[in-house]
C-alpha cells in the first residue's frame, strides 16, 4: 500500500461506522448521543490525519480516537447519575459478607453451557445488545470498569461511592446480563428451530 | 477464611489474567475447591472471561442490524465530514 494520506470519508463510514456506533451505544444506551461522538470521531481523525503513521491498523486508530471521547463522556455521566440507596438483595445480606466481606453464593445454574457458545459470533451479538440493556447506574459502572477497565479506585471516585458499592452495582450488573443473554440466547435459539422445523 | 478475603478482594479490582502467573495459579486452585467463595469467584470469572471475549468480537463483528448506524445517521455523519473536508481543501 502506498503512504496515501487521502482519505475517502464515504470508505471510513462504510468500513468502520457500524462497529464504532455499536460500541459507543452500548455503552451510552442513547441514540443521538452515540451516533455524535461517532461523527466527533470521524471528524477528528479527518484533523488528526498527517499523525496518523498508519502501524496501527486504520480500524484501531479510529477506535482508539473514538474510546477517548467515550471515557470522557462517560466520566461526566457518572458525575451526574444518581446514585441511590441500594436495597439489599442477594449474597450481601448474609452474615457471612456483612461480617468479613466474603461472599457466599451459589449462582443459579446456566441454561445452556456457557464457555460453549464463546464461539459463536452470534451470542456475542446478544451480548452487546444485553449490555446496552442494563440500566443507566450499572451500564456505567460496568463499562468503565469492566469494558474500559478503569480501576476501583478512578470508578468510585467519578461515581463518588465506596468501593463495596461499586462492588455490589456491578455484582447485580453481572447477575442482569447473565439473566438477560439466557433469555434473549433460549429465545434466539428456539426461534431458529422452529424456523427450521418451518422449513 | 483469610485466603477467601484475598482472593475476592483480587478478583474484584482486577481481571484475573491481569494477575501474576503465580498468583493466578494459587487463585484458580483456591477458586475452584473452595466451597465458600468458590460459587461465586467462578461465576465472576466466567464474566469476566465472557468479556474479554466480547471486547475481541466487538471491534471485528459486524454488528446485528438493531445495533447498526441507521441510515439517516450514515447521512448525517458523512454531510458533517463532507463539508469539513471542502472547507479544510477549499476544492472538489
Ligand atoms: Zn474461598
Amino acid at each position: 500500500m502506498s503512504n496515501d494520506k487521502t482519505i475517502d470519508p464515504d470508505r471510513w463510514v462504510e468500513e468502520h461506522g457500524d462497529i464504532m456506533y455499536r460500541y459507543a451505544y452500548v455503552r451510552l444506551k442513547d441514540h443521538a448521543v452515540a451516533q455524535d461522538i461517532v461523527q466527533e470521531s470521524f471528524l477528528a481523525a479527518m484533523k488528526a490525519r498527517e499523525r496518523y503513521q498508519g502501524r496501527a491498523s486504520e480500524r484501531s486508530w479510529l477506535m482508539g480516537i473514538l474510546r477517548h471521547k467515550l471515557i470522557d463522556h462517560l466520566r461526566k455521566a457518572a458525575r451526574e447519575v444518581k446514585m441511590d440507596d441500594l436495597q439489599p438483595e442477594g449474597f450481601e445480606e448474609t452474615f457471612l459478607f456483612k461480617e468479613t466481606g466474603i461472599p457466599h453464593w451459589q449462582p443459579p445454574k446456566w441454561h445452556f453451557n456457557p464457555r460453549r457458545v464463546f464461539e459463536q459470533k452470534e451470542f456475542w451479538d446478544v451480548f452487546s445488545g444485553c449490555v446496552s440493556k442494563l440500566d443507566r447506574k450499572m451500564n456505567i459502572a460496568f463499562s468503565l470498569k469492566e469494558l474500559e477497565g478503569l480501576s476501583t479506585e478512578e470508578v468510585c471516585k467519578e461515581l463518588g461511592v465506596e468501593p463495596t458499592y461499586l462492588w455490589v452495582i456491578l455484582y447485580r450488573a453481572r447477575n442482569n446480563l447473565k439473566t438477560c443473554l439466557e433469555k434473549n440466547w433460549l429465545n434466539k435459539n428456539t426461534g431458529k428451530r422452529e424456523a427450521h422445523a418451518a422449513v | 477464611m483469610l485466603r477467601c478475603k484475598q482472593v475476592s478482594k483480587a478478583l474484584a479490582d482486577k481481571k484475573y489474567w491481569e494477575l501474576p502467573l503465580r498468583q493466578r495459579i494459587g487463585l484458580r486452585l483456591h477458586v475452584f475447591c473452595c466451597i465458600v467463595c468458590g460459587p461465586f469467584n467462578r461465576f465472576l470469572m466466567l464474566m469476566q472471561d465472557a468479556t474479554r471475549h466480547y471486547l475481541q468480537h466487538e471491534q471485528q463483528d459486524t454488528p446485528p442490524d438493531d445495533l447498526r448506524l441507521p441510515p439517516e445517521s450514515k447521512k448525517s455523519i458523512l454531510d458533517a465530514l463532507h463539508s469539513t473536508d471542502r472547507n479544510d481543501h477549499g476544492q472538489e
